[in-house]
């Protein structure tokens, strides 16, 4: 697992990837920004890319919509769930 | 038994697919038939009505068993091969990719037996959170 700045920078690349953000860069999404209300504006719809991204990207499930949420509130909280979650797998 | 159409508020013009077959889970197929009458009386080309015959086919395995109504909410990477020609028919599949709280993202293709006719990429919207499992792969 790479540490938790490359592990920010690479979800920046692919929330830009996925969610088609054209003329947009990582260093344009503050690691604190909001994903969603008041920020960049991610919706529902974006919401659910995550959770495949995630799923594709990590092998991370979600199964918790509402946990999920909080976890997705920011770059850096989504970069902390990626790595805590990862490293529980390694060690199971 | 109920055929799955009858879970479809949709009425002619705006039924788009007229036969659904719930596979399992995830899978759906439906047949989308094109007639040289029909219309959409607005200038709108008719191959939308594949994505939408696909969508119907979708929605009804999305909310099979819910009382409330379920939304097309977004198309995504539609892809459309020919204009229709009349008397055209295609085979719809689509495919459960993830649910998550009232969202459901689907793939769907259209095919004329083996040979792709359109294919997209589309959500639906639950209007409460009961319509469906949190978690689907």
């Amino acid at each position: 697992m790479p540490d938790l700045d490359s592990l920010k920078h690479r979800l920046k690349e692919l929330l830009i990837e996925r969610l088609k953000f054209e003329d947009m860069t990582p260093d344009d999404i503050g690691d604190d920004d909001p994903l969603f209300e008041g920020g960049l504006g991610l919706d529902s719809i974006d919401a659910l890319e995550i959770v495949v991204m995630l799923e594709s990207e990590f092998g991370l499930k979600i199964k918790n919509e509402s946990s999920a949420r909080e976890h997705f509130s920011s770059i850096a909280s989504l970069a902390r769930f990626v790595k805590e979650r990862t490293e529980a797998k390694v060690e199971a | 038994m109920s055929s799955p159409l009858a879970g479809l508020p949709h009425q002619i013009p705006f039924r788009a697919t007229s036969h659904i077959e719930i596979v399992d889970d995830e899978h759906a197929e439906g047949i989308f038939h094109h007639s040289a009458a029909d219309s959409l009386g607005s200038g709108m080309p008719l191959e939308v009505m594949v994505i939408e015959a696909m969508a119907q086919t979708a929605g009804v395995l999305a909310f099979r068993g819910s009382s409330e109504p379920g939304f097309l909410s977004a198309i995504d990477e539609a892809r459309i091969d020919h204009a229709l020609f009349g008397g055209e028919s295609f085979r719809l599949k689509v495919r459960l990719v993830k649910s998550f709280g009232r969202i459901h993202r689907f793939d769907g293709v259209a095919l004329d037996g083996e040979t792709e006719f359109a294919r997209a990429r589309f959500y639906l919207a639950g209007s409460d959170d009961g319509d469906a499992g949190s978690e689907s792969t």
